[in-house]
């Protein structure tokens, strides 16, 4: 949609100066113009009278008929008369300008104010112009050093934003792009300070299982006489650890890659409750083992665009979670629902719930809070989930009274992702 | 990166024996991207700091400023403007224009600043909220909740800096409230803004990212409760 | 929608009935601004097309002008025609009667507006055209081609001042009837009728050489007349009463210094335009006023999404200029048809009245006029409200609630209105005062309504009382007052009375006689006026000394003084009393120039002695007062009243020696044959020379007075229907915004009745306020009218208590009905849905 340009405030001053100079200039025209025709009056006049005066030296007798003639319009006859008789002086009126005195004398005075005024004209519309486009420029100039000031890494110069008009919004858009700048470095910075803290953690949560491995290796190594169930036990115990580090590695690889946006997400438009369903079945073995229920429920098959993989994985960390913390034969109930403007997901347990304090940071890595989060748990699967769903422009929380049971809600947007 | 900050805000009314002190001395600081919950009893001065914060009134003393400008040294043109701009409210009361259809009540900020309206944007928009089929609809044909997030939208068209709502499900029956609250959310994350709630919902406050409560004019409790 | 500008449109929509409204006010206002305009316009050109008729259509005439020198003044380059006469010779038909035999060209026949009502001009020598009248009075009676004997003086002396010297020859003259001439109530030139023949002719007749013409100019357009003339009179050599100009046309284009009646007209509509702009004035402002207030809370949410101020006014600015742009041209149409058709209408009614001859004259400068003032007008009218708006704070956004808060209450006890209307009364009373300065807009209108009605009531009683006198009349004869010829015998008044068809004959016995004064009996008001004045209103009789001026003696019959009766205010009408000591009645006003006004001339009680002196006497006589009138309904119509003297006929033939009269009013029977009635008045009234009779069926006061009364009756009409119409809306959006009040009274405890008692006492109450005001404002300016035109005549003030009362009444109406609706609304609501109530 093509939009004007007259609500700024620059083209409004510009047009006022304009019109105000048309007007002054155009007075001043009027003005020159009927001095001008004052002054070519009293010139025919003054010419007629020297003829009257000429005409009557010769012929005194005219006197009445002279004036009349001079002031009434003679007949087609006296016309006719007249052409034939002055032709014979080479006075007709195909006679050019510059031959007839009087209209010579004017023509050039006319000629020259007519020139003197379109150069004034000229000049008043050049200053005008230009002062327009100076000021503009400048502010051009203004944008341009406050964009090489952020270049340099100076993020304070904001440009004046609060007026109406297309630079104000340039300034308003250009303030936002260089806050976004200033968003993007400190999120790199905290890029870093994550990364970081990601190696330190791997490497902190790795040296455990490293420890028990090598303890067993050096006792397995010292021990060779040590009989077979003593060897098995440990063989046992070592592949534990290995697992364990396995899974560890492989989770905090999976966060690392999601926060830093090097995965491609195979989305599909597909049900949400197969996949819902998928999971269960992966985890059967384990709610199997405790007697638990595990329901799903629905209205209807909730069609939604996801990666079946990864979602999978987040629906799974989560519903382990619930799994760890619910005693025997109780019911964990997976409820998806669809409204206009979004999917939703509640996963409920009746577990041991979370206490008050602990919930708000449950979704963080390594969060232990008052309860140890026992079991394989190491820490980081709610924390996994969370980046998954919100990679999917979704939200997570959590909602839990202490002794009854946990709520995860994770919300959808059915719009654009 | 901080987004908003305000030193010894202070709101007076009237004088003598029917002095009212709405607000003594606050003094926050909200980074951009939080989400920040903003709690207190009835008449505690909660909606007062609010329309003090969105620039809509003006304080007895202290200052706001938001992106580095300090809000109430500019005139009340420019401040319309800044309004206009960096800032996005969602009122209790939706507050439509009953004379515009659901979409010209979104796109009105951008239609008051004769700014090119970006078509996918607004579609993306009108399909978050989920009145796609409502858009060339009067608020009087619209549902309590529909008018809501046509308010949300509104809010949101300007790609605001700070979204200011005040309570925002206060009208509406527990489900729309919810439905509004995570349509807000969801709208933030997305867009990378700052939101501002007034509430008395707990449940709205739990998920905040920091809590700051207000009793009879001051700020009694400020924290963060996600890092 | 392309930009916020929409909003503009849509809010226009939205609020039908408010845009409706304040549309009906624009139009209304422009098409009465714009009826005024070309009304005022017309009336000015046919008012300088019946001075160019009655005195001719040129700017001056010179007399004594050389044959050669007409070329001069034909040839003249700022002359745009040149007519001339030459007066030939003078014709009388019979004893005071008189014609002039002038020839004169086709230019000045053109310029005099003569016309024919048969027959052509004379070209031909010999050939004449003469007035209907003259060959009436003829014994032969002739027709068109017939040949005319009469005797004629020529003129002689062509700068005679008397008729005496003009001519010394007279001639039997035969003359070829060319054409009749329609009859001309005044003539330009001299005075008298006319007969035309041609220049030529005329040369022929006066038979001498060097016969001199008279010339009349008439200059283009733009040139400066006085200049002209002067140097005109130069080229010519001519000075002081050979140079005549033609004051009254002069003055139409401004160039004497005589006020005309153009400038009245101006005046008259500058005012009335005035009054419409601000009537309309205040409708507007309170229209956009309401709209903006009922939208105040819209207007916060505008504000707190980032509109700015600027915005907004240009919001409520722009529905002020759409209103304008559908509203103005549909104004102007509307003016142009009630012009056309309201004058076509009394153009039908009578040919002959004020608005006969009336070409309706639109003229683009007229219209621009209008345009502009109507679209200023609504714009200032509506950039309070629009800078209202601006002023919104967007916390009203946030706020939901009615703005009535501006509003101040203060305890005050009223226990007249207690008594009166009860609880409901005051509520009602303390409502109206809530906002004084809404209030004041409201009523504003209809109190100018009320004015008007009463001031234009007051003005139009007063024209009537002029023109028509206190009895009916359908005719007059009266003899000129400065003439020494006598007036008619008792003859003539037996033949007039008895004319077939005439019911009643009043009969005038005047006489200008020297009145005398001692200085006591002076007023000091006459007295200041001598001193100032320097003039010469002395003389001594007797020894002793008198003031001295002109007053006219009237002798009535006991009938006659019995129509004086209402006018007398000390002492009393007692015929017999009078006969015996030369009793009168003294009426104590005159106006004695043009640059003072009407002067008390005496402060004389009743028994007082006065002296006068008659025609042709020298000694004074004196006559006894016996009572002061106010008033005398059969004084003769001067311009400038004269000191009266009024006794019975016994005395007045006693004091002045004479049976004659100076006046007959004559009043017809309903069957009358009017035609044949004024024929033989007419008759009877030539006998007199250089009277008149007056015919005032013709002049059709009735008619005159209905007009006048439409067009004035019309207007005060439009202005309240305006009035009503704000007052309307005002009361009902008040009352609607109130919703949630009333819900609260009901659910307190109110009930139905009591609730529709209070609001239509709010009505009333309008009513009446708007009322009080009005009529204070009318009457004020009634009496303001009273006091200017009593400076010219003598006039009676009567309080206008009709006017008022009407007026009143009609308020009161309008204010009752105004609660009519919204009534219905409030009775029927539900006071649940009420007290919740969201705007």
């Amino acid at each position: 949609m093509k939009e004007g340009i007259s609500s700024n405030p620059e083209v409004r001053r510009t047009v006022l100066k304009l019109s105000l100079a048309m007007v002054v200039l155009t007075a001043i025209m009027l003005l020159c113009t009927y001095f001008f025709w004052a002054s070519l009056n009293k010139s025919m006049i003054e010419r007629d009278l020297s003829i009257i005066g000429n005409l009557l030296d010769k012929h005194p007798e005219l006197q009445g008929d002279i004036l009349p003639a001079f002031t009434q319009e003679g007949s087609l006859n006296q016309h006719k008369k007249g052409i034939e008789a002055a032709r014979k002086f080479g006075y007709d009126d195909r006679l050019p300008v510059n031959l007839n005195p009087l209209a010579d004398q004017y023509s050039r005075k006319s000629y020259r104010s007519v020139l003197f005024f379109c150069l004034l004209c000229f000049g008043c519309i050049l200053g005008i112009v230009y002062l327009s486009f100076k000021g503009l420029f400048h502010r051009v100039r203004e944008t341009a050093s406050a964009a090489e000031r952020i270049v340099e890494g100076d993020f304070n110069s904001i440009l004046k934003q609060e007026n109406e008009g297309d630079f104000a919004k340039l300034g308003h858009q250009f303030n936002e792009m260089a806050k976004r700048l200033q968003l993007t470095l400190e999120e790199v910075q905290s890029e870093k300070v994550f990364l970081k803290n990601t190696i330190f953690d791997i490497s902190h949560q790795l040296k455990t299982p490293l420890a028990s491995i090598k303890i067993f290796n050096e006792l397995l190594a010292e021990e060779i006489s040590e009989g077979i169930e003593v060897k098995r036990e440990f063989v046992e115990k070592t592949a534990a650890q290995v697992e364990r580090m396995e899974w560890l590695i492989k989770h905090l690889l999976l966060i690392a890659k999601l926060e830093a946006g090097t995965v491609e997400f195979q989305m599909a438009r597909q049900s949400l409750s197969l996949t819902v369903k998928e999971v269960i079945e992966s985890l059967r073995l384990r709610w199997e083992q405790k007697t638990l229920e595990v329901a799903l429920i629905e209205n209807s098959d909730i069609i939604m665009s996801h990666d079946r993989e990864w979602i999978g994985e987040a629906i799974s960390n989560i519903l382990k979670n619930c799994i760890e913390h619910t005693g025997m034969g109780r019911k964990i109930e997976i409820e998806l629902a669809e409204t206009s403007v979004m999917t939703r997901m509640i996963i409920r347990d009746q577990g041991e719930g979370i206490h008050k304090e602990d919930l708000p940071h449950i979704f963080k890595r390594f969060y232990k809070g008052r309860n140890k989060l026992h079991g394989n748990g190491t820490g980081i699967g709610l924390a996994l989930a969370k980046s998954i769903i919100e990679s999917h422009a979704g939200i997570i929380r959590a909602e839990s009274v202490l002794g009854e049971g946990t709520t995860f809600i994770i919300t959808f947007p059915k719009g654009v992702i | 990166m901080e987004v908003l900050k305000t030193i010894n805000l202070t709101k007076t009314y009237g004088t003598g024996n029917a002095r009212v002190e709405a607000l003594k001395d606050a003094n926050i600081s909200i980074k951009q991207g939080e989400f920040v919950a903003v709690v207190g009893p009835s008449g505690s001065g909660k909606s007062t700091m609010l329309h003090l914060l969105g620039g809509l009134d003006r304080p007895t003393s202290g200052s706001v400023i938001i992106d580095g400008k300090d809000i109430y040294s500019l005139s009340e043109k420019e401040r319309s403007i800044f309004r206009r701009r960096k800032v996005g409210f969602v009122f209790q009361f939706y507050n439509l224009i009953p004379v515009l259809s659901a979409e010209e009540n979104i796109t009105l900020p951008l239609l008051l600043d004769n700014k090119e309206i970006d078509k996918a944007y607004i579609e993306d928009l009108i399909g978050l909220l989920g009145l796609k089929g409502r858009k060339e609809h009067l608020p009087n044909e619209l549902s309590g909740g529909q008018q809501q997030r046509v308010s949300i939208g509104r809010a949101l068209a300007y790609k605001p800096s700070i979204v200011f709502a005040d309570e925002p499900t206060g009208n509406l029956d527990s489900k729309n409230g919810r439905e509004v609250m995570e349509l807000m959310r969801l709208s933030v994350q997305k867009y990378h803004q700052t939101l501002v709630v007034i509430t008395h919902d707990l449940d709205i406050a739990s998920q905040a990212d920091r809590i700051i409560r207000i009793e009879d004019g001051m700020i009694v409790r400020d924290e963060a409760v996600r890092a | 929608m392309k930009s916020y500008k929409e909003l503009t449109r849509r809010y226009l929509l939205n609020q039908k009935k408010r845009s409706v409204l304040a549309l009906i006010g624009i139009v209304l206002s422009v098409a009465l601004i714009c009826s005024a305009g070309i009304m005022g316009e017309s009336l000015q050109n046919m008012e300088k097309e019946n001075i160019k008729q009655s005195y001719g259509n040129y700017h001056v005439w010179y007399s004594g002008v050389e044959e050669s020198q007409l070329k001069l003044l034909q040839g003249n380059i700022k002359v745009d025609a040149m007519g001339s006469f030459i007066p030939a010779a003078i014709y009388r038909p019979a004893v005071g009667q008189s014609a002039l035999i002038m020839g004169c060209d086709k230019v000045l026949a053109e310029m005099s507006y003569l016309k024919l009502s048969s027959g052509e001009f004379p070209q031909e020598d010999d050939e004449i055209a003469m007035e209907q009248w003259l060959l009436d009075n003829m014994k032969s009676k002739p027709a068109i081609g017939d040949k005319i004997s009469i005797e004629i003086k020529v003129v002689t002396n062509q700068m005679a001042e008397t008729e005496e010297e003009l001519s010394n020859r007279k001639i039997t003259k035969e003359f070829v009837l060319s054409g009749i001439l329609k009859n001309k109530s005044s003539s330009q030139f001299g005075g008298g009728s006319m007969a035309i023949v041609t220049l030529q002719t005329a040369k022929k007749i006066m038979d001498y050489p060097n016969i001199k013409y008279m010339s009349a100019l008439r200059f283009k357009d733009k040139v400066p007349a006085q200049k002209t003339i002067k140097e005109i009179a130069e080229i010519l050599g001519k000075k002081g009463k050979d140079i005549n100009e033609n004051s009254a046309v002069l003055a139409l284009s401004g160039q004497s210094n005589r006020s005309s009646v153009n400038n009245a007209i101006l005046i008259v509509e500058l005012i009335m335009v005035l009054v419409i702009l601000v009537t309309t004035v205040a409708v507007i402002y309170n229209v956009f006023h309401i709209s903006v207030i009922e939208r105040i809370h819209q207007f916060g949410i505008l504000r707190s999404v980032g509109t700015t101020p600027e915005q907004i006014r240009r919001i409520v600015l722009g529905e002020a200029l759409i209103l304008s742009f559908v509203g103005l041209p549909l104004g102007i149409l509307c003016g142009i048809v009630a012009v056309e058709g309201v004058i076509g209408t009394f153009a039908l009614m009578s040919a002959n009245t004020l608005f006969g001859g009336l070409h309706i004259i639109i003229s683009a400068k007229v219209l621009i006029l209008s345009v502009i003032l109507g679209l200023v007008t609504v714009l200032a009218s509506a950039y309070g409200p629009a800078v209202m708006a601006g002023r919104v704070s967007p916390l009203e956004a946030i706020l939901n609630s009615a703005k009535l808060n501006k509003d101040k209450i203060k305890k005050r006890k009223h226990p007249i209105l207690q008594k009166i209307f009860g609880i409901e009364g005051i509520m009602a009373y303390e409502n109206l005062k809530r906002n004084k300065k809404r209030f004041f807009i409201t009523v504003f209108s209809m109190c100018i309504g009320i004015a008007l009605f009463i001031f234009f009531s007051s003005f139009m009683k007063s024209m009537t009382t002029v023109s028509s006198g206190n009895f009916s009349k359908n005719y007059a004869i009266d003899k000129p007052m400065t003439a020494d010829t006598a007036g008619y015998s008792p003859k003539d008044y037996e033949e007039v009375a008895g004319i077939k068809g005439v019911k009643t004959v009043y009969r005038t016995r005047m006489q200008n006689v020297k009145t005398l004064l001692t200085n006591e009996q002076a007023a000091d008001s006459f007295k200041n006026f001598v001193k100032g004045k320097g003039q010469k209103l002395h003389s001594k009789y007797e020894g002793k000394d008198y003031f001295s001026f002109e007053g006219e003696l009237y002798g009535l019959r006991e009938s006659e003084l019995q129509l004086c009766k209402d006018a007398v205010s000390r002492g009393s009408i007692q015929p017999e009393k009078m006969d015996l000591e030369n009793g009168v009645l003294v009426y104590q006003k005159a106006k004695f120039d043009n640059d003072h006004d009407r002067v008390r001339v005496s402060d004389l009680k009743v028994g007082d002695e006065i002296s006068i002196i008659t025609k042709g006497q020298n000694k004074p006589q004196k006559m006894k007062v016996v009572g002061i009138l106010d008033n005398m309904p059969l004084s003769t119509n001067t311009v400038w009243e004269k000191f009266k003297i009024v006794t019975t006929e016994k005395v007045w033939k006693k004091v002045t020696g004479e049976d004659q009269f100076s006046r007959f009013d004559i009043e017809l029977e309903e069957t009358a044959d009017r035609e044949a009635v004024k024929r033989q008045l007419e008759s009877i009234q030539k006998r007199v020379p250089d009277s008149r009779l007056l015919d005032f069926t013709e002049v059709s006061d009735q008619m005159w007075e209905i007009q006048i009364s439409v067009i004035l009756y019309g207007l005060v009409f439009v202005i309240s229907v305006i009035g009503a119409l704000n007052i309307i809306n005002t009361i009902s959006t008040n009352l609607i915004l109130r919703t949630r009040e009333f819900g609260t009274l009901r659910a307190v405890g109110m009930t139905p009745g009591q609730m529709n008692k209070m609001i239509r006492l709010e009505g009333i109450f309008y009513g009446i306020i708007a009322t009080v005001y009005g009529g204070i404002a009318g009457i004020g300016l009634a009496r303001l009218l009273y006091s200017y035109l009593n400076k010219l005549k003598e006039f009676t003030w009567s309080f206008p208590w009709e006017s008022l009362i009407i007026g009143g009444l009609g308020a009161m109406l309008i204010g009752l009905l105004a609660t009519a609706i919204p009534l219905r609304r409030i009775s029927r609501m539900d006071v649940v849905e009420a007290v919740r109530a969201e705007e």
